[in-house]
């Protein structure tokens, strides 16, 4: 027998099945008697899922349509009843809506997606760009119901997802309602959906990618039908969208990944031919990689287009972007650099700044004047390019270029003082280069002043050797110690006021962006400023990844202070427990409206019992598998157990642990989307047990309404608090389920 | 089931190799399996081959470890900690170190043994042993028997797992010409006692998984105790040791998932047998044998020594003569009190001065009065302890003892200051009392500020009111004390303690600390301690009974102090030192480490691997995952590339050494301490180990007629081709030239000439010194 073409008629006969069509039947359970190491394996790659579930309009229907009208109810009910700017609002429906109505370039961690969205839907309220406070209340006549009702959107969305998901993944009818209520009753999801937050576009679409791998999962034995397709491009939709609403969303691409690696080795394991394994390989490649990765560029080229002004995030990205932007000091300057004029220089090396120097000095080695890198703009960044000797008269002498070659002195403006390196001390972090000082007066003659210039690359229409202001990139090369001028974005310590350093690089590597720089600002008063947009030229694609080098620099950047006691930030190991709820505003007197961001406290000790249940249960299923004990599973239910529990456990963990080896500040609706992924596994749970227990539909509909009717009562006990709660302080002693709560007292409060 | 044929092969199905019956695969493990026939025309030469191997390792070994073991007879980098240590076992003075006991233990333990009396204290690099008549030499020949051990050990691990006497020699002769186990091996440090321990659990355990066709027997109960005590040993010279428990538990789940399958005919009854027979051996044994010998370190150090500072007073009472007990007072209210910071040793100050109105952040002060964190005492450092409760009686109490009256002792008694009394704290100089009150302070805007309120001001009492807290009251008395007693000052209104740090104020504060209430009161870093009340007189009585009395500590008390401190102390070895590395580093060997110099003679020890064999290794590792992968892949398609047994062989040993690499190195990365080249020392043995695998599973076909059976078992054959012999020649002979070429950094004996010091300079990461 020759497995390999029988297999590639089982692939070929595979292929024109239709979308929705019938069970195959070599899934038929084909005996009773158990075999624990079957001798040759079924096709796991290709073969239809066990006991598929057929989509029944007259009852899913109904059923989705009923839970996401009691969905809308719970995210919409009193939706505007707090007029203050809530939370992180501030920045998602304020500060940062506003600057994209008003097209003025800010920076900020997450990538643009989710703001874009909220600020056509504040546009489509409001109309006006006008500028709001960031603290208080909202003005009176905007329309912040509107932009919350747009965001409750994405939150009423995740209950029929939920459902849809858990139909996709094969579970009874019963369970896959539970799981939507399960959404609905959740205290913290509902809260963060409520207001203008990225968490419920984030949970939206990290849910939609959930829903659509299951979905494709369930198509697997039609591979290439019409569904097959619909369901991989909408993976890949989901996870361009969801990564770029927010960075946590490259969690969700992981949990694709792993999934589509474990499809392509039992691809290979079932002896698939090749050329059919190719063109899964490629489908998978085209849809899960290019198109993702189409998208959150897409929503970069979108986020670049609408913010064509200068605004308060110009500095972090090159002086290029800069002077393209309408607005921007950088725009209209004088071109050419000539000899005495006022120069801002700025190192290519991204996180380094600008030269600057100021009276202070060195702790230890020459002790001269401190040189650094600043990222800010400041009078102290100004240097003036002066020739060597004294003879030319900046005022009156006719006005000289500054040529490739040239050997220069630059004079810090404020001090009057000269760049300056030496061989006899080294640097203060970077103990091979030598130091950079700020020392002597332009009137002496010290050839450790003189640095030769150096273009490395003229990147405008005109390139004839010349320094022009933001085009050239150039090298400042020691005139004695041939060293290069170098800023390498190394923090100095706090007598250098935790700038970077700035050194002189004995490594000789030309092409390091460290040792090259641009001039940034150009001042002469004797040149005509020309406009700087029609001259300069950028890439989208360098833009781009600039900018999300940026991201990620202030996202690490965002380290908390142990020693500040906080009671909003809270641990990752605290999370699936309920340990430390947050409040979501500060103010918490009499009168106030207050909303508490606690979860229902009985679905999340529940689904966190269910994540560490799994696995125990995977181990307990192998051992029994091993010990060859009959009747441990229906044919193809081992499968199910596998392939259904995978997606949402290896979910949950994706989501999770990563957080334990970030340092930056984390919250607890960090957990929101890995909860997402534990609620579903807890529906999972029940489906599994009624299935183990063999239990008829009756009983099954018993459980799950006994289960429903808990949660939904514990849902409405904390409802008070998750709709606005306006009444006495001490009826909410009772709501106090832990010591560690701070919803009645704060232990630590002011 | 011959190799020769190199075609692939399909197999009819892919269990072919799990379903060997328990009998066929006895015979072989145990090498039978294959009837050779050239096996009886095997010459005596080859069939005592084994013992020659095994002879000619010990003799090289004993060389490489022992050649000129006296020099330099200088006191040669960390011989600093663990030469100092060992002295303080045999002063019997309590001593503070990250490490388990066990292996500074052996090292004074061999002191002992040549009656040297530990009166010297190793205090730095370069010092000299002659002239201080340290018997250095013997106290090193002692450690190196440890390192001299390694190599016989590896070869006794690579023969029990059935390699060649070839493989295994390859494996053994790389491990003794190392440098960095060389240099490693025959000075007075921990790693060579670790690293035999480690590689005595895993020959245990090689020997009794090779029991496991004879359960519960004699000698499977003897290799299972034995791999359970040397763990607990591994683990008790240092924590790195808890990796080898990994591997072993690894391995064990391994074997107990092969006992769990059916079809070896176990019942669940024997499976539990198995299960709590491993558990007694490898998981109660090791912790019994880590707390007995932590027992017997808190047994030998009864005396007081450099050791104290890191621990609570109660545990430092605990030691004789200790000067905690001589310097510990009843502080009654009314006495003027110095108190100073645990963490920063900061003392509690205040001054005329006050807060300036608005920082540099345009917040805004209280411009109250200043309480800062003083590095000297001064006379600003002194404060009036005074009680909420009684205060008339409180004052009389103090125009009495003002007056100079007599008050007798039982009425002194009343007014010592108790645990969770109510307190407040007067400025001696200003006489102001300490506050703390809703506004942020200067540099901590979630902190509260601490300031003074006069004593005219009735309004803001609350504020000035403290509950005081002493840590640890359960153990102690609830007496407040000097020295040892470690208080905390609670706010009683806000709940905040008061707390301060190493930031400095700006110029307004004098370099002071910023002192400010910290708003989690349990933290470690908010206590105090009382270190002296001004103008106190001790009388003899009092020193007498302070001599007394002595709460006890049990054993497991002391024991969770000491573990805790170990652990925090380690993840704080933070500071850098100039010769760290990072993990990635060690494998490709792009740094050493400079242990020693002797700028006279232009001499110098560096802690270097052989470059070569780190290389060649690196390789081997390599090799060994692309087979695994390789064949795997192929596995799956039913494909037979190699012979059955020969995969289970690479799949099984090669995987455990592969692992044993693994769990001993990557655990590194996820480190935060400052990390050193010798951290790598252990897996490097395993590293070599796989060449030596990778060797037989290359280069030995057929793989059955090489096997041995054991390290002292015969040999039925020697060498399977020229060209293998040519292989195994050639990398002996390339590692022992690398080792000769860089001996003189290893064994630091002979002057070296810039050239020469250059020469070796392979990579700009070698920071030899003396290279001009």
């Amino acid at each position: 027998m020759n497995s390999r073409e029988d297999s590639a008629r089982q692939h070929a006969a595979k292929r024109d099945c239709a979308a929705d069509s019938q069970a195959a039947p070599a899934q038929q359970p084909t005996g009773s008697k158990f075999v624990a190491y079957p001798l040759r394996r079924e096709p796991v790659s290709t073969s239809a899922p066990y006991q598929r579930n057929k989509w029944n309009s007259s009852v899913d229907g109904w059923l989705v349509l009923l839970l996401t009208v009691i969905c809308a109810f719970t995210r919409l009910y009193q939706i505007g009843l707090s007029n203050r700017v809530s939370w992180d609002e501030s920045y998602f429906n304020v500060r940062f809506s506003g600057m994209y109505l008003n097209h003025s370039y800010h920076h900020d961690v997450h990538p643009p997606l989710a703001k874009l969205l909220i600020s056509l839907s504040r546009f489509v309220a409001d109309g006006s760009n006008r500028t709001m406070e960031p603290k208080g209340n909202y003005p009176p006549d905007f329309n912040y119901t509107f932009t919350r009702c747009f965001t409750a959107l994405f939150g009423i969305g995740l209950a029929p997802l939920a459902y849809l998901t858990c139909f996709h993944l094969n579970m009874q009818r019963q369970a896959c309602f539970l799981a939507g209520l399960l959404v609905i009753a959740d205290n913290a999801l509902c809260v963060m959906s409520r207001f203008v937050l990225l968490d419920a576009p984030l949970l939206f679409f990290t849910a939609a990618a959930l829903c659509s791998i299951a979905g494709f999962q369930n198509t697997r034995h039609c591979a290439f039908s019409p569904a097959w397709w619909r369901w991989l491009l909408l993976t890949g939709a989901a996870l361009g969208l969801v990564s770029s609403s927010k960075w946590v969303g490259f969690f969700a691409v992981a949990l694709v990944g792993l999934y589509t690696m474990e499809e392509l080795l039992n691809m290979y394991a079932d002896f698939m031919p090749a050329s059919t394994a190719i063109k899964h390989f490629g489908a998978r490649v085209t849809a899960l990689i290019i198109l993702p990765i189409a998208i959150y560029m897409a929503s970069f080229a979108v986020h670049f287009a609408v913010l064509s002004h200068s605004g308060p995030g110009d500095a972090t990205m090159p002086p290029a972007f800069q002077a393209r932007l309408y607005g921007s000091k950088l725009s209209y300057q004088p071109f050419t650099v000539m000899y005495g004029s006022l120069l801002d220089l700025r190192s290519m090396h991204p996180g380094s700044g600008l030269l600057h120097s100021h009276p202070h000095k060195y702790p230890d080695g020459s002790q001269q004047q401190q040189v650094t890198g600043y990222s800010h703009s400041d009078s102290n960044n100004n240097w003036v390019i002066m020739r060597i000797g004294n003879e030319l008269n900046y005022t009156s002498d006719p006005l000289l270029p500054v040529k490739d070659g040239d050997t220069v002195r630059l004079m810090h403006k404020r001090t009057s003082t000269m760049l300056h390196s030496h061989r006899s001390y080294k640097a203060h972090v970077s103990t091979h280069d030598h130091e950079v000082t700020a020392y002597g007066k332009p009137e002496w003659n010290d050839t450790n002043n003189e640095w030769r210039i150096e273009i490395h690359k003229e990147e405008s229409s005109v390139a004839n050797g010349e320094i022009h202001a933001i085009t050239t990139q150039f090298r400042l090369r020691h005139a004695t110690t041939n060293c290069l001028l170098s800023a390498a974005g190394v923090k100095l310590p706090p007598w250098g006021f935790r700038q970077t350093e700035v050194s002189c690089s004995r490594s000789q590597s030309p092409r390091s962006a460290a040792n090259l720089w641009v001039v940034e600002r150009h001042a002469n008063p004797r040149v005509p400023s020309v406009d700087m947009r029609s001259i300069v030229k950028t890439s989208f694609i360098s833009n781009f990844l600039r900018l999300n080098m940026e991201m990620a620099r202030s996202n690490n950047a965002l380290i908390p202070d142990r020693d500040k006691y906080n009671h909003l930030e809270s641990d990752p190991w605290s999370w699936p427990f309920l340990v430390y709820p947050m409040r979501l505003l500060g103010s918490w007197k009499k009168g106030d409206i207050k909303y508490y961001e606690v979860g229902n406290p009985l679905i999340w000790w529940s689904s966190a019992l269910m994540c560490l249940l799994y696995p125990l249960q995977l181990a307990y299923y192998h051992v029994r598998q091993a010990r060859g004990v009959p009747g441990v599973w229906a044919p193809g239910e081992e499968r199910h157990f596998w392939n259904a529990g995978k997606l949402l456990w290896g979910g949950w963990m994706l989501h999770y642990l990563p957080f334990f080896a970030m340092g930056r500040v984390t919250y607890i609706h960090h957990y929101l989307p890995a909860l997402y992924f534990a609620v579903l596994l807890l529906a999972f749970e029940v489906d599994h047990f009624c299935r183990r227990l063999a239990l008829g539909e009756r009983p099954r509909t018993i459980v799950v309404a006994m289960c429903a009717v808990c949660m939904l009562a514990v849902f409405c006990w904390f409802a008070p608090l998750t709709f606005g709660y306006i009444g006495p302080m001490d009826d909410l002693k009772y709501r106090q389920w832990l010591p560690t709560w701070n919803i009645y007292r704060d232990k630590y409060s002011m | 089931m011959s190799v020769d044929e190199p075609q692939l092969k399909r197999r009819p199905g892919k269990d072919v190799v799990g379903e060997l019956s328990p009998d066929k695969q006895l015979q072989q493990d145990s090498g039978h399996a294959v009837a050779v026939g050239s096996s009886a025309k095997a010459s005596g030469f080859v069939k005592n081959s084994s013992s020659y191997a095994f002879m000619a390792v010990v003799v090289l070994s004993f060389i490489t470890r022992y050649y000129r073991i006296w020099d330099p007879a200088q006191v040669v980098f960390d011989e600093v900690h663990f030469g100092k240590f060992a002295s303080y076992y045999l002063r019997r003075e309590y001593y503070f170190d990250v490490h388990p006991p066990l292996a500074k233990m052996l090292i004074a333990l061999g002191g002992w043994l040549i009656g040297y009396d530990g009166h010297f204290l190793f205090e730095k690099i370069g010092m000299d042993y002659v002239s201080n008549g340290v018997p250095y030499m013997m106290l090193r020949g002692w450690v190196a028997l440890f390192g001299f051990a390694l190599p016989p050990l590896v070869y006794m691990i690579m023969a029990e797992s059935g390699y060649s006497v070839v493989a295994a020699m390859l494996a053994a002769l790389l491990v003794t010409f190392d440098n960095a186990l060389v240099t490693q091996g025959r000075l007075i440090l921990l790693d060579n006692i670790m690293i035999f321990f480690m590689l005595a659990s895993v020959y245990s355990y090689v020997k009794f998984y090779k029991q496991r066709y004879r359960p519960f027997g004699a000698q499977w109960w003897t290799w299972l105790l034995s791999t359970g005590v040397m763990l607990g040993c591994v683990v008790s010279c240092k924590l790195v040791g808890l990796f080898t428990i990994a591997l072993v538990g690894v391995a064990v789940i391994f074997d107990l998932r092969r006992i769990l399958d059916i079809r070896r005919g176990y019942t669940m009854f024997d499976f539990w047998g198995h299960f709590v027979a491993r558990a007694f051996a490898l998981i109660a044994v090791p912790v019994v044998i880590y707390l007995s010998l932590f027992a017997a370190h808190l047994a030998i150090l009864t005396r007081t020594g450099p050791g104290d500072a890191y621990h609570t007073s109660q545990f430092q009472m605990q030691l004789i003569d200790n000067p905690m007990t001589k310097s510990s007072f009843d502080v009654h209210y009314g006495d003027q009190i110095a108190i100073r910071h645990r963490e920063t040793g900061a003392f509690l100050d205040s001054n005329i001065e006050r807060y300036p109105l608005r920082y540099e952040d345009q917040r805004v002060s209280s411009q109250g009065q200043q309480v800062t964190g003083a590095a000297d005492k001064t006379d600003n450092s002194f404060w009036i302890i005074k009680p909420m409760n009684n205060q008339e009686a409180y004052a009389q109490f103090v125009a009495r003892r003002q007056a100079g009256e007599d008050i007798t002792q039982a009425e002194m008694k009343k007014w010592v200051v108790h645990h969770t009394d109510l307190v407040q704290l007067q400025h001696a100089a200003t006489g102001s009392n300490m506050r703390t009150h809703d506004v942020a302070s200067p540099m901590t805007s979630t902190n509260m500020e601490f300031t003074t309120l006069a004593l005219n001001d009735t309004a803001h009492v609350d504020d000035t009111v403290w509950k005081l807290e002493i840590d640890g009251a359960k153990y102690n008395s609830t007496l407040l004390k000097t020295s040892s007693s470690f208080i905390r000052f609670v706010s009683n209104k806000h709940g905040v303690a008061m707390w301060t740090h190493p930031k400095k104020l700006p110029e307004w504060g004098h370099g002071h600390q910023e002192i400010n209430g910290k708003k989690d009161p349990t933290a470690k870093s908010t206590l105090w301690a009382i270190t002296e009340i001004r103008d106190r007189k001790i009388t003899a009585e009092e020193v007498e009974e302070m001599n007394k009395k002595q709460t006890g500590m049990s054993f497991f008390e002391k024991f969770v102090e000491l573990q805790g401190l170990m652990i925090k102390h380690n993840n704080a070895l933070t500071t850098v030192h100039p010769f760290q590395s990072t993990p990635i580093s060690w494998p490709l060997l792009l740094r050493g480490i400079s242990f020693w110099t002797d700028s006279e003679q232009r001499k110098q020890i560096y802690l270097l691997g052989n470059p070569i064999g780190w290389w060649i290794s690196d390789l081997a590792l390599l090799a060994f995952a692309i087979c695994l992968v390789g064949l795997e892949a192929c596995d799956m398609r039913n494909y037979e590339v190699v012979d059955a047994v020969v995969r289970r062989h690479l799949l099984r040993s090669g995987g455990f050494i592969a692992f044993a690499w693994f769990i001993h190195y990557f655990p590194f990365f996820m480190m935060g301490r400052s990390l050193f080249l010798h951290h790598y020392l252990p897996a490097s043995i395993f590293a070599y180990m796989m060449v030596a695998a990778c060797f037989q599973f290359f280069c030995v076909h057929p793989y059955q007629l090489f096997a041995l059976r054991s390290w002292s078992s015969r040999a039925r054959a020697l060498l399977p081709s020229y060209s293998a012999s040519l292989i195994f020649v050639g990398l002996v002979a390339v590692q022992v030239a690398t080792f000769v070429y860089f001996a003189p950094l290893s064994y630091g004996t002979s002057s070296m000439t810039p050239e020469q010091v250059n020469g070796r300079r392979w990579l700009p990461g070698f920071d030899l010194h003396f290279q001009k």
